[in-house]
């Protein structure tokens, strides 16, 4: 080949845009100029946004936070927008993707800031978690404290938990009773002692864990309400003790001045028992009852259609009064009316004879009556199908009376988790507190005690000592000691020497086992991580991934899913939602409390089984007892426990359809698309919108009525320009969940009209079923796996995200992408990403935040 | 069971967690001597989401026996009801901070500053005027003030975004930093009034005196630990340090009177399910914290700002605030005028027991002082000025009632605080954003 046809070939491989410098003057410029400058320029400006300022790589690098979001707008499809013609895709995927490594490559340049958590105190929960786990108490102290106030989605962010007065004096009231609770026998009991729960909800089953602190003999009564529907059916109530196989009991129907209710006697040791209880119909009594009446009535129709028909009848006195079993008089009964017919006392006999009873019934009655009494048979099919539409009875109180006979009771086991010395009651010295409370407040503080802090420990138990305590009933105040201090009440983490804003270092061995513990455990670390981080050995991968996978397996890990889980999706609002009982009759506590087990279990189950994060979105099963399956329409699923249950063929999916999640984002009387689609926004996509403008104008009242689907008058949304801007991105999401009314039972007409659920997103790409809507939020995997990465990060750290977490974000999310997205990945990830890892020093001027635009999720 | 000595001729009525307050007897009085006057007692009844203004203002002038809707249960306390007019909170308009009218209604209510327009870490209004008061008076008494509400705030997620939940959770600031956060659980606020009940008096002086010394000890150990910390957690820690100094202070004052205070009531088992339960044992136990002389400044806060709560019990099943957003319907307006008659009725009740609580010369509600109303007038519209407030009781003879006055408009919501210090015996000269007082208070007009 002749130099000239090499110079034709490198000069053509030098045009090509992907040899050699791609830059900002190359790919990006060009393409912006072309598309976006027609808007986004010096004079036009639109949304605020000149783009033409940005010539060369340098004035590039100084926009940062402009191109991150141009960046996203760009990947999202909502620009250009539509009225524009749309780019080809592979000039904005060239865009797209140099963008993205750009960025990469400036963060790499960057010194790490690992940002710093302002010292956080224990929230509700946490102390909660933190004493059972510390000393094994059965009451939760914390349930009296006044609500946590939350930031970010959570209420676990340092900055915003504060300490009033009125909790402190709850703080040193509650370590009082735990210590006397761990500590003291229990006070003579009153004797009976009676205790109880009334006016429970349904619950299916009631559950009631109560400590017996007392051994001895013990009475409980449940007792169901009186009438049910307006009837007393016969029924059986179940009682189990201690998960043992139930004993039944049936269900009195008789007239009683107390309700119903069966005494179950018993003998009980002290300690923590289980009492649960339920009842249900009996329907083969029932049908047997019913059939019974229904036969008599046939008869009865018969004798009266012979009567009739031989002229015997003498109404209207002639009416046998088939009573039901309770002896009130059965309106089945009936006859002729005739106002003067005089009694006959023949015919007056099925009563069991006697005097014949006067009574005038009047003609329209006694028509009535007759009617009924002729009605056409009923079948036994039939009269099953009615008996199973009643509802069940339910345990509406339960009392514990008792304990008769005592036997004297001895500590409780917390007893042993403070004396470790191992003595019995009133056998201890002096070393003894010694030795105890340095164990518990190295325990409780999550770090070793220094000897000052030991000796001033020590020297309130020798106060109480000297004015007469036992060393038993000093070692109290020790405990108290522990319990108030600021060391046990917040997680601070030191910084040494003067604060240099610049200087990053590692957190401190116990820092971090702290910050682990409560991450994944919402309590103190265990021993094992406190002996691994006294031994230095927490800063090894190894160990610390070790570690992780240990607590990810442990049963404290419940609370990740129960406390993180509740408060991302919100289901933890399912206690304080109450939706119109006219409207929405099946929604019951029992309801109520399955769609939160559904949930939890859900979530549980991915974290334990360590699915794919994606199964949030695109998950075909979820989990149901026979309350929840029936409002989802799903067949077979009989029984009140929870299990596993598969939804091909149903148009459920992941998390989006689960009923806790579609009744929290609905209100009390009707569901709210603008609603569900800022659940989606806020908590799927991380992008939640913006606040509505000030002054948003009214929609025209008369174009807003009756007469109109939900989804016809919310178009005025998208009319409106103003509006659009939000609510094109809000309301196709939320219309395509219509379907699931506002208790998520599905549903094809709302009132007269058929519902819509079509959509399409901004990107343009359209759904027809709630399951394409998850399918193509699932799509773009990055979106929902970011999502969840910050949720984490701000519950993890206890802090909202700046613009300097973003390496670390985008690291997580793509470890956890070429880890087939599982769960423990991006909790390994998290643990160990700078912000975790260190700590910043505080900046000069007070706590700023970046220029970027202050959402309460996400970095936009 | 409850500490103290039971009276043996108590009936109490019981229902689900609920009891009635029975008037004090006058042998049992512990807070006055026949030498010395009652006190004037501050309460600020906070009501959410604004009052339908056409059926709560009545007449200016002399109040009739003929009142508008809203306000006709106050009809038989009418001579001590004062209706003031041209009200407004500044600083609960956007002065360019966007949406968040709610969250900014109820924080600057009391304050009269701007609200930091922030999502979470760097909250700051300013001090409230209950606050003030009570860092000045609140020493005489064994609780400086009581903070109630009757709305658990605890939903998560944000509530007038992009304003944190503290602000429209919150209308006692302690300081520009730190809200005073409301009670909700009765039993709770209970137990402070009189203690957990649980102890005999010899063990509890004992505790006493242990708390006390633990206390000093991690006074002095905040110290050192302050020392190995940057300043924002050294802010934190000084929450901490602060509430343990008050707590100090308490208990000192608790050891000095002895003073075995004798519940009035029993003890309330809970929070109450129903709504209206819940808000009468609320005032019940404001009642008795006056009556006992436990706090002379307390607010209640009857729905934080922005509550969706639905009135089920008076049949609106809908949820509060969307309603307040009426634009024009009439059903919507109604109902939520049936919302504020409600609240009224239920206040009226209070202000009837206050009235039969004999006190001194007169009766509990003579050395009152309650100030009636919200951040937020037309709750269709956000509005801030014009705002419904409504002084109701005596305040030891220095507030005139039995009038509507209306004030030049717009007058700052700061100068009837600055007012009200005045008759509980706090001088300040300017409170937030205050430029006088109110003069029409007291002056015949």
């Amino acid at each position: 080949m002749n130099s000239g046809w090499e110079r034709l070939l490198i000069g053509l491989l030098a045009l090509c845009p992907c040899w050699g410098a791609t830059t900002f003057e190359t790919t990006v410029q060009p393409f912006v100029a072309q598309y976006c400058y027609t808007c986004h320029n010096q004079e036009a400006a639109s949304g605020g946004l000149n783009l033409q300022i940005y010539q060369s790589s340098k004035s590039f690098v100084n926009g940062r936070e402009t191109w991150e979001l141009v960046l996203q707008k760009l990947k999202g499809g909502e620009m250009p927008p539509p009225v524009v013609p749309r780019p080809p895709a592979d000039r904005i995927g060239a865009v797209s993707s140099w963008l993205e490594s750009e960025f990469a490559r400036q963060d790499e340049a960057v010194p790490v800031n690992p940002g710093r958590v302002t010292a956080r105190r224990l929230n509700r929960y946490e102390y909660n978690a933190t004493v059972h786990d510390l000393l094994g108490v059965n009451f939760q102290p914390a349930d009296d404290f006044p609500a946590d106030d939350f930031s970010y989605g959570f209420d676990n962010i340092g900055d915003v938990l504060s300490l009033s007065p009125a909790l402190m004096e709850k703080y040193i009231t509650a370590a009082k009773r735990v210590a006397r609770a761990a500590i003291d026998a229990p006070p003579e009991p009153k004797n009976p002692l009676v205790d109880h729960r009334k006016n429970l909800t349904e619950r299916w089953p009631f559950a009631w864990n109560r400590s017996f602190p007392w051994e001895g003999d013990y009475e409980i009564r449940f007792a169901v309400p009186y009438f049910v529907d307006g009837r007393h059916d016969p029924g059986i109530i179940f009682v189990s003790i201690d998960g043992q196989p139930p004993q039944t009991y049936p269900l009195a129907t008789e007239y009683g001045n107390e309700g119903r209710y069966q005494d179950v006697k018993l003998h009980l040791t002290s300690g923590l028992h289980e009492l649960k209880a339920w009842a249900v119909r009996d329907d083969a009594a029932i049908l047997a009852d019913e059939w019974k009446k229904e036969q008599d009535r046939q008869d009865r129709a018969k004798k009266l259609l012979e009567a009739e028909k031989n002229g015997t009848v003498d109404s209207p006195v002639a009416l046998p009064s088939g009573g039901n079993a309770d002896g009130k008089a059965n309106a089945n009964a009936g006859a002729k009316a005739n106002a003067n017919a005089s009694a006959n006392a023949g015919n007056a006999n099925e009563n069991g004879g006697g005097l014949a009873r006067r009574r005038v019934v009047p003609p329209e009655v006694a028509a009535k009556r007759r009617a009924e009494l002729l009605a056409p048979p009923i079948s036994k099919e039939e009269m099953q199908q009615k008996i199973a539409a009643l509802r069940q009875p339910y345990i509406e109180s339960v009392e514990v009376h008792g304990p008769y006979n005592p036997q004297p009771a001895s500590r409780p086991d917390t007893y042993k988790r403070v004396f470790v010395c191992g003595h019995a009651p009133g056998q201890h010295t002096e070393a003894c507190v010694r030795t105890d409370l340095a164990e518990l407040a190295r325990r409780a503080w999550r770090r070793p005690v220094t000897k000052g802090e030991l000796a001033k420990l020590v020297s309130f138990a020798g106060m109480a000592h000297n004015q007469g305590d036992s060393w038993d009933e000093a070692t109290k105040v020790g405990v108290m000691a522990i319990l108030v201090s600021p060391n046990f009440l917040f997680r601070m983490e030191r910084t040494p020497g003067a604060n240099d804003p610049n200087a990053v270092r590692k957190v401190g061995a116990f820092e971090l086992a702290s910050r682990l513990s409560y991450f994944l455990w919402s309590s103190m670390p265990d021993q094992q991580l406190l002996g691994l981080a006294e031994q230095g050995k927490l800063s090894e991968t190894a160990v610390l991934d070790q570690q992780v996978d240990r607590m990810l397996k442990d049963p404290k890990a419940d609370r990740l899913v129960e406390d993180f889980g509740g408060q991302w999706l919100m289901v933890r609002n399912l206690d304080n939602i109450k939706p119109d009982p006219d409207k929405f009759p099946q929604f019951s506590g029992a309801l109520r409390a399955a769609m939160q087990e559904e949930t939890r279990l859900f979530f549980l189950n991915i974290m334990r089984e360590d699915h794919s994060i994606m199964d949030f979105l695109t998950a075909k099963y979820t989990f149901a007892n026979e309350l929840l399956a029936k409002l989802y329409g799903i067949p077979g699923v009989t029984g009140n426990e929870f299990r596993k249950v598969d939804l091909k063929g149903t148009p459920r999916v992941g998390i989006l359809t689960q009923a806790g999640i579609l009744t929290v984002s609905s209100y009390a009387t009707r569901t709210s698309p603008v609603l569900r689609g800022k659940w989606i926004l806020e908590n799927i996509l991380n992008a939640p919108p913006p606040p509505p403008p000030a002054n948003v104008p009214s929609l025209d009242a008369s174009a807003v009525g009756t007469t109109a689907t939900l989804r016809e008058q919310m178009e005025m949304h998208r009319a409106n320009p103003l509006c659009a801007s939000c609510h094109a991105k809000m309301d196709p999401l939320g219309f395509g969940l219509e379907n699931f009314n506002a208790i998520g039972s599905w549903r094809t007409m709302d009132g007269k009209f058929p519902i819509d659920s079509k959509g399409a997103l901004p990107s343009g790409k359209s759904f027809t079923t709630p399951e394409q809507l998850a399918q193509l939020l699932a799509e773009d995997k990055e979106d929902f796996t970011q999502c969840l990465t910050e949720k984490l990060m701000i519950f993890a750290l206890g802090r909202g995200l700046e613009a300097y977490d973003r390496p670390a974000i985008r690291l997580i999310a793509r470890r956890v992408a070429e880890h087939d997205y599982r769960f423990s990945i991006m909790i390994h990830e998290i643990v160990k990403s700078p912000p975790f890892q260190m700590r910043r020093g505080e900046a000069a001027a007070p706590a700023t935040h970046a220029a970027v635009a202050v959402h309460p999720g996400g970095l936009n | 069971m409850i500490a103290g000595k039971h009276l043996s001729r108590r009936t109490v009525l019981r229902g689900i967690g609920v009891s009635m307050a029975l008037p004090l007897l006058d042998a049992m009085k512990p807070a006055f001597a026949a030498s010395k006057a009652p006190p004037c007692r501050m309460l600020i009844n906070y009501v959410p989401n604004g009052i339908v203004m056409k059926d709560f203002t009545p007449n200016v002038g002399p109040l009739g026996a003929d009142l508008p809707r809203t306000l006709q249960p106050m009809a038989p306390f009418r001579n001590q009801v004062l209706v003031l007019s041209g009200m407004e909170q500044h600083w609960g308009n956007s002065n360019g901070d966007g949406s968040g009218d709610h969250a900014r209604a109820a924080a600057s209510y009391l304050t009269g500053v701007h609200v930091k327009r922030t999502g979470g870490a760097d909250l700051q209004v300013g001090i409230s005027v209950d606050q003030v008061a009570a860092q000045e008076i609140g020493k005489e008494t064994r609780l400086p003030s009581l903070e109630l509400t009757c709305e658990d705030g605890r939903m998560v997620g944000v509530c007038d975004p992009p304003y944190s939940c503290v602000y429209s959770n919150n209308i006692s600031w302690r300081s520009p930093t730190t809200p005073s956060s409301p009670e909700v659980n009765p039993r709770a606020v209970f137990e402070r009034l009189f203690g957990p009940g649980d102890e005999d008096p010899a063990t509890r002086a004992k505790y006493r005196r242990y708390e006390t010394s633990i206390l000093d000890w991690v006074l002095e150990d905040s110290h050192r630990l302050a020392t190995q910390l940057d300043s924002t957690d050294r802010r934190k820690l000084d929450e901490y340090t602060t509430a343990v100094r008050e707590i100090e202070q308490r208990i000192q004052k608790a050891e000095r009177n002895n003073a075995e205070l004798v519940p009035t009531m029993e003890k309330p088992d809970g929070a109450p399910v129903n709504l209206r339960d819940h808000i009468q044992l609320m005032y019940d136990l404001l009642l008795v914290a006056f009556q006992t002389d436990s706090t002379r400044i307390a607010t209640l806060l009857v729905g934080r700002e922005g509550s969706l709560r639905t009135y089920r019990e008076i049949e609106i099943p809908d949820s509060h605030h969307p309603m307040t957003h009426h634009k024009g319907n009439p059903d919507l307006i109604e109902k939520v005028h049936r919302i504020n008659r409600y609240h009224m009725e239920l206040f009226a009740e209070f202000v009837d027991k206050l009235a039969k609580a004999p006190e001194g010369d007169g009766c509990l509600l003579d050395h009152t002082m309650i100030l009636y109303g919200g951040g937020l007038a037309d709750g269709n519209r956000h509005q801030h000025n014009e705002l419904p407030v409504m002084m109701v009781g005596g305040a030891c003879g220095s507030i005139k009632g039995g009038r509507h006055v209306k004030i030049a408009d717009p007058t700052p919501l700061n100068n009837l605080y600055v007012s009200m210090l005045d008759r509980v015996g706090v001088h300040a000269e300017k409170l937030g954003d205050s430029t006088g007082t109110v003069k029409e208070l007291s002056e015949l007009n």
